[in-house]
């Protein structure tokens, strides 16, 4: 064994720790031959002595037990407070699951009364439906037939000719023309929208269900009575393929 | 309620965060001494040794839930809190000279010469353990605590690398080079005791230690 082999076990030998047994008998016959090697062992291990003897003689030292007293007095305080605070948060948790309860049952209840009665709350303007007029689909809360865009186009050129308003009351039986999302809904036929005048013509088309207020329909120009102004009337728009709105029909 | 004298640490400390204060108690009693040993020895003092020990158990006690068992033990966990607020303290107090306190010190240094047996023996001994102990303190902080943690607590390579958050290569070293450096401090100290000048000739080739790479 060289002494630069010797070097990485000297360590370990000193401090009587584990070392491969063929590694410590090679070591201890390193020591036999190599002066300075010996020399440096007897060092390694006369301080390994030594710090042993400081390890027993403070080994016996103890913190004063003021520090355990003080500790389980705190440890007393923080346990009480935990369980405060334990306490605190079990009853927010409670709180807050009552909450996310009755909000869904509102919620569920909301969504049965508008399947019951198909009106959403007045005064909105929204999206209920789309269809693609190029691939027409059925209306899955309807079930009823879409009509097909020669339908509805023919529906805005004959409005176009004449646009005087015509509603026409349908049964859901006796459809021949329009959409209707439930039994008792009807439809009129498509009316051109006095700004569609000056569009491209249209080639395909999305019918889209809304909720319009009164006031807008009379601020385009179409005949309504003023005093039902604030309230919304539900209607299918038919956009363009620009995106533009060509045409409407009216539901009740 | 007494609690089975076999559970483990974890259990322990299990019991403990859910406010069982006898299992506090008992880890407290188990775990304690390891902290101030290691606190003692890095810090040179007594009431900074139970400083450091208190905070740790107060950690303990305020975030004992942070405890990853997968990392390693307990007494390595603490040990490791040990380290993290002595190497601030020690900094921290690196500005302040020490200075040599009344009462207690007092009644420490009186003690060591209170001989029972032999009085030369005992002062010769007395004398070796406070010239180690001053070594391993004058140590720079990185090789002291692997010489704590390995020599004078007796961890394996393995438990320092967790206290420490090192490699085992890394303590190896670290604890070759620190105990090099105990032995150039220990003969050095040796000389100045018997009189010799470090600094003359004869000094300078005891001071350092003989290696031979043949």
């Amino acid at each position: 064994m060289s002494c630069q082999n010797f070097e990485l076990l000297i360590i370990d030998l000193a401090r009587n720790q584990i070392v491969e047994a063929t590694a410590r008998q090679s070591t201890l016959a390193h020591l036999d031959t190599c002066a300075v090697c010996a020399q440096r062992f007897a060092d390694e291990k006369d301080l390994t002595a030594r710090l042993r003897v400081l390890a027993a003689e403070s080994g016996i030292d103890r913190p004063s037990q003021d520090v355990e007293v003080s500790l389980a007095q705190v440890f007393r305080l923080m346990s009480k407070d935990n369980a405060v605070a334990t306490d605190s948060i079990v009853t927010r948790r409670r709180w807050k699951v009552a909450a996310v309860a009755a909000a869904v049952l509102a919620v569920a209840m909301s969504l049965y009364a508008f399947h019951l009665h198909g009106r959403p709350s007045p005064g909105n303007i929204a999206t209920k439906h789309e269809n693609n007029v190029e691939t027409p689909k059925k209306d899955s809360t309807a079930g009823a037939p879409q009509p097909s865009v020669e339908q509805n186009l023919a529906g805005v050129h004959e409005s176009r000719q004449n646009p005087v308003v015509k509603h026409r009351h349908k049964t859901n039986a006796a459809l021949t023309h329009g959409t209707s999302s439930t039994n008792s809904e009807t439809t009129a036929e498509f009316i051109m929208l006095p700004t569609a005048g000056n569009l491209a013509p249209l080639e395909s088309g999305q019918i889209v269900r809304v909720e319009v207020m009164r006031s807008t329909l009379i601020a385009i120009g179409f005949p309504m009575d003023a005093e039902r102004a604030n309230e919304s009337i539900k209607a299918d728009l038919l956009l363009g393929q620009d995106g533009v709105a060509r045409a409407i029909r009216f539901l009740q | 309620m007494t609690l089975p004298s076999n559970l483990t640490d974890c259990e322990l400390l299990q019991l403990m965060l859910s406010g069982n204060e006898e299992a506090f108690t008992a880890l407290y009693r188990l775990r304690h001494i390891n902290v101030y040993q290691f606190a003692l020895h890095m810090g040179g003092s007594r009431t900074l040794a139970e400083d450091v020990t208190q905070e740790v158990f107060m950690i303990l006690i305020r975030e004992g839930r942070l405890y990853d068992q997968s990392r390693g033990s307990l007494s390595a966990y603490l040990c490791g809190i040990a380290r993290n607020l002595l190497l601030r303290r020690l900094e921290r107090d690196k500005v302040y000279v020490p200075i040599a306190e009344d009462g207690d010190e007092c009644a420490e240094t009186f003690d060591q010469f209170v001989a029972e047996g032999d009085p030369l023996r005992e002062l010769t001994h007395n004398e070796t353990i406070e010239l180690v102990r001053q070594a391993v303190l004058s140590l720079p902080a990185r090789y002291r605590e692997v010489v704590v943690l390995c020599d004078l607590q007796e961890m394996s390579y393995i438990e320092a690398a967790n206290i420490l958050g090192c490699a085992i290569g890394t303590i190896r070293s670290r604890l070759h080079r620190a105990r090099s450096l105990l032995l150039d401090k220990l003969k050095a100290a040796e000389i100045r005791k018997s009189g010799a000048e470090p600094g003359t000739e004869s000094g300078i080739e005891k001071c350092n230690t003989k290696r031979c790479f043949a």
